[in-house]
């Protein structure tokens, strides 16, 4: 999956003056590059305490707090544990039965901060006449909220107390803001360029800033489809035998984690975002060989909080130039009571939110295909022909199972071919049998 | 006589270059030939044993005087024939054969019109000022004024320096009176006035690259000296005082660089293309923020602090290929001068400093021009006269072929297809009226354009427009009228991958100026100069414009921004004696802003002072304050094309500022000149930016401001042979640049309200630029440039937000990137002496980065990485070829 984030785009577009210039200069002279890797020479370990979590009026709100990890870290960019090629979609074509087994791929909101430190909290919202909703502690720290009764009209904040040190902290008050329209939630194929891109429109309503949520889930098969077992030796089968069956799921379910995209459609006519291009898969992607579905959840949110997580964009990917802005931490709405100058990051907004799904099925645009990278990696864990009875039990214990049977051109049987059991079971390409509840297919 | 006088001097320049360049046709030949002592008719005879040549001397009983000279064989001649010239005779090739004579050189023939002038070989008489004259020859006691009614006390000798062959004013003379000390510079233009008392006086005039003459004057009253100055035939060896020397003693000014056109094209430059802005940063004090980038920072001070003037108009954008080029061909500059602490009281409009570039009026005399062919552009430059003496004219324009080599990076990168382009072009006009007058119309404008991704193309473009009228009203007073228009646009064309709508985004900042001022030599002691001005302001902040029918990006326009600055000031030079002299001036700088109105006034003071114990050494220490009604907001590093403009209002506040300055200057033996300055600078009301501002067609732009206060100081060594055929200098500085947000009402300020660096801020810096002459047509070149990296910020950890890894970063600019250090070395072949070949071809060879070190150019970061951007990681050898005719 391909990111079509113009925002990144927007401030790389400048940067990019100071890239070009040196690869200008440098390919003018047959040289092949000039960018190394740099290494800093930190004076100390700073960490720094990050609230994330939005209170969503009418839906789950559950606020996590946790510390950052050093840059450079090696666990610090990639925080999940589950498979790591379905979650880059860019590369989950190719072909790799050897990563991990899925073991989280249900939608665990938890499982983002995976590796982060993450900090025990106890707290409350606090409603501008003084009530209060108090927050249960949940799996890995997350603090829920039951927001269902929250009154649009009144302002709210939200007060947390870190319990391993006591620090109290609190977010500035916040008005609910309002819901955009999501006008359409669509996609269409890229001829040209053998693609296929999703698009969202939204009208804003009483804020011309709107943040937009995309979670993708796709039902996937696996990478092989099995249509034979087999039985373990026996003394009447000494070689054990292949009968007809198939034991594993025949699809598995993987949710993405959300991602948050923030707009201000101030400068757009009739404050409508029009057929905004969101992501695009090429053909080769399997997260399209099934059935996609993009959750859509849209809210508004406040200028402060667009500009919050604009800079988060900003000065994320990308940076460093010397035409780019030069980049900061950006405090949000939340503070320590007791030490103001103590940088805190995260803002907490809060608002109503719409949501749409769009199922995109393969069926329906069939321009999945599979990569030769990917066939030639698969029919390395294939057999190379059909294995011998006598062979059946030691393939076995090395982790093959018969696939397919083979046939002579006369029409004999000539044996099974076997293949790596990873690739039978849908579970190593990514997800859980499970199918989510609210699936509709 | 002044063809009789060429006629003889392209002789003599005949002879001396078939006399060069034997001896590289013989160059096995390494005996010394000395001789010590002995006179002159003895070492004529040696001279015709050396070289085998006919070479005879005339009248040289009447010489008492010895010569030593210890040469290689190859070079012996060439030195005696310059040791006799030096000692007052004239050589002159007849027929084959070199002839030395006392006083006035050998004519085979007498020159048309000989009889018909009164005033022989040496000077002419005007018609318009009987006290006029125009000095080619040294040889010779000249009058000024009546003798038979000699005024009594000082009286002012007033003129223009010329370059004898072309023409053209020439700037940074010094005119110093051996007798009384009392010394003039020439300024951009070539004029000087002088006070000196009457009598018997000798007048120097030198500075390079010119010959130096001394001359005889006898002076009885007011009157005027124009002198034309020849090109040094030899600099092998230094034989005056040097320009700079007197600047250095005899003013009491200090931290101003003149930057000679010759020395930059002999500075080595990335690509071989000599810039400019490449030699100020060469400069002590001047630093930039990296490699290839925009812009300069004087003395800590930020890039919009410095006034960039080309003929008086203001250039806000002085780049082309985002900092690779200069935007100024170096085939029309006359001169440049950069004020970094004794900023005159005419100048203005920015705090810290005035970088004041001339182009050359044009050749009075005859049509002549220039061609380069470089890597990355190609120039050229003509100029002429369209009536001999009175109306000159220059064009200039230069163009890149870069493309070619964005078409060499590969499909993968994000540049592939990407286009830089630009051009520049300047015209001038300058007509003599009468005697004692000029008016100068001139014109430059430049276009750049730049892409990547071909989805998003970048604009800006430069116009400047002006005139000027200059005058000698008399000995004792001169007058100078300017006024034009100046005009920086910037756009950008960005499609649905910006914001989801194709439009065009402009902004653009003009000005309208006039200016006037006077100078006045109330008497030997003190010269006064007043004036007065005005700039009116127009920005336009940002204008948003759908293109296409599809477009769904609603049209903006930001309301402009308007003010008018107006301008008094007056300043006087009093040379109390020849130890002691002060200059000091006030400048009343007001500015009214329009919707909504607001009235700001400030004078600013000029104060310097020198003293000199010794004729060699000098103290000087001076005090500047300054303001600034214009800042420049951005973001980035370095200057970019989508960098704001805005005024001071009633929410944004001018910048104000002073710098104290101390400075010692010594000058060693006749050429060497030592020079320790230190400063203090604080700034007042900068501007920077909230983290997260938005800066581009933000309607509420101060709402993302925050104001500062800027501290800089530093310590500037320089050494500077200027003339010999070792020069150059070497500088070192150290300096530190810091600020300090002000802001009370912001409750988080920039790292805590500390003192943070600004982004260049670069404690340790080293330069060197030297050249040196092997021969009269071969040199070589050597630049050096150490600095201490620039200040960056970093992030120092991760976290996981909103379904991706985001950076959270140190305080600002706490952190620094690699030490930076290059080396680059040249090899400068000049033109032939051949003086009747139409054409003269000069080239330099040279490497640029010659250790190949790895210099970081920025560094940036990407998920969990951080790396290191390197333009020019590798030695790049270039060529240049310069076509002069």
């Amino acid at each position: 999956m391909e990111t079509n984030n113009t925002d990144s785009r927007r401030k790389g577009l400048i940067g990019n003056a100071s890239r070009a210039a040196c690869a200008v200069l440098s390919c003018a002279l047959l040289f092949s590059g000039c960018t190394y890797p740099f290494d800093i020479d930190y004076e100390d370990d700073t960490r720094i305490i990050v609230f994330s979590g939005d209170i969503v009026v009418g839906g789950e709100t559950v606020i996590y707090g946790y510390l950052t990890k050093g840059f450079g870290n090696p666990e610090g960019g990639q925080t999940k544990p589950y498979n790591p090629i379905l979650i880059d979609g860019s590369s989950s074509s190719y072909f790799d039965p050897s990563s991990s087994q899925g073991s989280s791929s249900s939608h665990d909101p938890s499982s983002a901060y995976y590796g982060y430190d993450t900090i025990p909290l106890e707290g409350y919202l606090e409603s501008e006449d003084g009530s209060r909703i108090e927050g249960n502690l949940e799996k890995n720290n997350g603090l829920n909220f039951d927001t269902s009764g929250l009154d649009i009209n009144k302002k709210y904040r939200v007060c947390l107390k870190n319990t391993s040190n006591g620090s109290e902290y609190r977010s500035s008050w916040s008005e609910v803001m309002g819901a955009p329209v999501i006008d359409s939630l669509s996609y269409y194929i890229d001829h040209d360029n053998h693609r296929l891109v999703t698009r969202v429109s939204v009208t804003a309503q009483d804020t011309p800033y709107i943040s937009l949520t995309s979670s993708y889930s796709w039902r996937v098969s696996p990478w092989a489809k099995a249509y034979f077992d087999y039985q373990l030796p026996t003394e009447t089968d000494p070689f054990g035998i292949v009968i007809l069956g198939n034991n594993y799921p025949e699809n598995c379910y993987t949710i993405n984690d959300d991602h948050v995209k923030t707009f201000a459609t101030v400068t757009m006519k009739e404050g409508k975002l029009v057929n905004y291009d969101l992501d695009s898969f090429d053909r080769y992607d399997r997260t399209i060989s099934g059935t996609l579905r993009l959750r859509m959840k849209a809210r508004q949110i406040s200028k402060e909080s667009y500009l919050y997580w604009q800079n988060l964009e900003k000065t994320s990917s990308m940076t460093g130039d010397l035409f780019t802005p030069t980049p900061s931490s950006m405090r949000g709405n939340i503070s320590n009571i007791d030490d103001k100058a103590e940088m805190v990051l995260g803002y907490i907004g809060i608002s109503r939110e719409t949501s749409k799904d769009l199922y995109i099925r393969n069926a329906d645009h069939m321009l999945y295909r599979e990569s030769k990278a990917f066939t030639e990696q698969f029919y390395k864990h294939v057999s190379e022909g059909t294995v011998p009875q006598n062979e059946w039990f030691p393939f076995y214990k090395e982790g093959m199972r018969p696939w397919v049977d083979v046939y002579s051109d006369m029409g004999f049987f000539l044996g099974y071919r076997w293949i790596d059991k990873r690739c039978l079971d849908c579970t190593f390409a990514g997800g859980i049998p499970d199918k989510p509840e609210d699936w509709i297919e | 006589m002044r063809h009789h006088a060429l006629e003889a001097s392209k002789t003599i320049l005949a002879a001396l270059a078939i006399i060069f360049l034997l001896p590289f046709t013989s160059s096995a030949q390494n005996d010394t030939v000395s001789v010590k002592n002995v006179s002159a008719e003895t070492l004529v005879r040696v001279m015709r044993e050396v070289s085998g040549n006919s070479i005879h001397i005339a009248n040289a009983s009447k010489d008492e005087g010895f010569y030593s000279i210890s040469q290689p064989k190859e070079l012996f001649v060439e030195e005696a024939l310059k040791v006799l010239r030096e000692s007052g005779y004239s050589i002159s090739e007849i027929e084959g054969m070199i002839l030395i004579s006392r006083g006035k050189g050998i004519q085979s023939s007498l020159p048309g019109g000989w009889f018909l002038q009164e005033g022989g070989l040496l000077s002419s008489t005007t018609d318009e000022d009987q006290n006029a004259l125009e000095v080619t020859y040294q040889n010779k006691v000249y009058e000024i004024g009546d003798p038979a009614r000699p005024k009594s006390g000082p009286v002012i000798i007033s003129g223009v320096v010329r370059d004898a062959s072309s023409g053209e004013p020439i700037p940074g003379i010094s005119v110093v009176d051996a007798e009384s000390g009392r010394y003039a510079m020439t300024d951009s233009y070539g004029s000087y006035k002088i006070t000196i008392p009457t009598g018997r006086r000798t007048i120097s005039y030198s500075g390079y690259p010119m010959d130096d003459i001394n001359l005889e004057v006898l002076v009885y009253d007011n009157g005027a000296l124009d002198i034309r100055m020849k090109e040094k035939v030899s600099t092998l060896k230094a034989a005056a005082i040097s320009a700079e020397s007197v600047s250095f003693h005899r003013s009491a000014s200090m931290g101003i660089e003149r930057i000679q056109l010759d020395r930059i094209k002999k500075i080595p430059a990335a690509f071989g293309e000599s810039d400019l802005i490449k030699a100020v940063l060469s400069l002590p004090g001047v630093q930039s923020v990296g490699e290839a980038s925009s812009g300069f920072n004087v003395r800590g001070g930020s890039v919009d602090q410095n006034l960039i003037l080309l003929n008086d108009g203001t250039i806000f954008n002085p780049n082309h290929i985002f900092g690779v080029l200069s935007a100024f061909n170096s085939d029309i500059i006359s001169d440049a001068e950069l004020y970094k602490s004794s900023i005159p009281a005419n100048l203005g409009g920015r705090i810290s400093s005035v970088l004041d570039i001339h182009t050359k009026e044009g050749n009075n005399q005859k049509v002549t021009g220039s061609l380069g062919i470089g890597l990355l552009t190609s120039r050229f430059e003509l100029e002429g006269p369209i009536k001999k003496d009175r109306t000159t004219f220059v064009l200039g324009g230069r163009t890149t072929y870069s493309n070619w080599i964005l078409g060499l990076i590969p499909k993968e990168s994000h540049y592939h297809g990407g286009k830089t382009r630009f051009q520049d072009a300047n015209v001038s006009l300058t007509q003599k009226i009468g005697n004692n007058s000029s008016v100068q119309i001139y014109g430059y404008a430049s276009g750049d354009n730049f892409s990547f991704d071909s989805d998003t193309v970048f604009h800006y473009r430069n116009l400047n427009l002006g005139m000027k009228f200059r005058s000698s009203l008399s000995p004792k007073s001169s007058m100078e009228v300017s006024a034009g228009y100046d005009s920086y646009r910037t756009s950008l064309d960005g499609d649905m991958k910006w914001v989801w709508g194709t439009f065009k985004y402009s902004n653009g900042i003009s000005q309208e100026y006039l200016r006037a001022s006077m100078k006045h030599i109330l008497s030997d002691k003190h010269t006064l100069s007043y004036g007065a001005g005005s700039v009116i302001y127009d920005i336009a902040p940002g204008k948003r414009v759908h293109v296409g029918e599809e477009s769904r990006v609603i049209d903006l326009t930001l309301k402009h921004q308007k003010a008018l600055e107006p301008y008094l000031f007056i300043s006087d030079v009093w040379n109390a004696n020849d130890k002691i002299s002060l200059e000091g001036g006030i400048r009343l700088n007001t500015f009214l802003a329009t919707d909504p109105s607001k009235f700001y006034i400030m004078p600013e003071v000029r104060l310097s002072g020198k003293y000199s114990p010794a004729a060699n050494f000098s103290l000087k220490a001076g005090i500047n304050s300054m303001r600034q009604n214009i800042h420049m907001i951005t973001n980035s590093s370095t200057v970019s094309p989508m960098d704001v403009w805005t005024l001071a209002s009633d929410r944004i506040k001018p910048q104000d500022g002073f710098q104290v300055a101390g400075g010692a200057y010594w000058s060693v033996g006749a050429n060497i000149d030592l020079s320790l300055e230190t400063y203090y600078k604080r700034a007042y009301n900068s501007v920077d930016y909230i983290p997260g501002a938005i800066l581009v067609m933000n309607e509420n732009l101060p709402d993302d401001l925050v104001t500062t206060t800027a501290k800089a100081y530093g310590v500037e060594l320089m050494a500077r042979k200027s003339i010999g055929k070792l020069n150059g200098w070497i500088s070192y500085t150290y300096s530190r640049s810091l600020m300090q947000e002000t802001d009370p009402d912001d409750p988080f300020p920039i790292n805590g309200g500390n003192w943070y660096s600004t982004p260049h801020d670069k404690p340790h810096a080293v330069n060197m630029a030297l050249n040196y002459k092997l021969t009269h047509r071969y040199s070589v070149s050597a630049n050096l440039d150490y600095a201490t990296g620039r200040p960056i910020t970093v992030p120092i950890g991760t976290f996981y937000y909103g379904g991706s890894t985001r950076l959270a970063y140190s305080d600002r600019n706490t952190y620094r990137i690699p030490d930076y250090f290059r080396l680059d070395l040249a090899i400068n072949v000049e033109p032939g002496h051949y003086l009747k070949q139409f054409t003269h071809m000069s080239f330099t060879l040279g490497v640029y980065n010659v250790t190949g070190r790895k210099n970081a150019y920025s560094v940036y970061f990407n998920g969990s990485s951080a790396y290191m951007i390197s333009v020019f990681a590798v030695p790049i050898p270039y060529i240049n070829l310069n076509l002069i005719f």
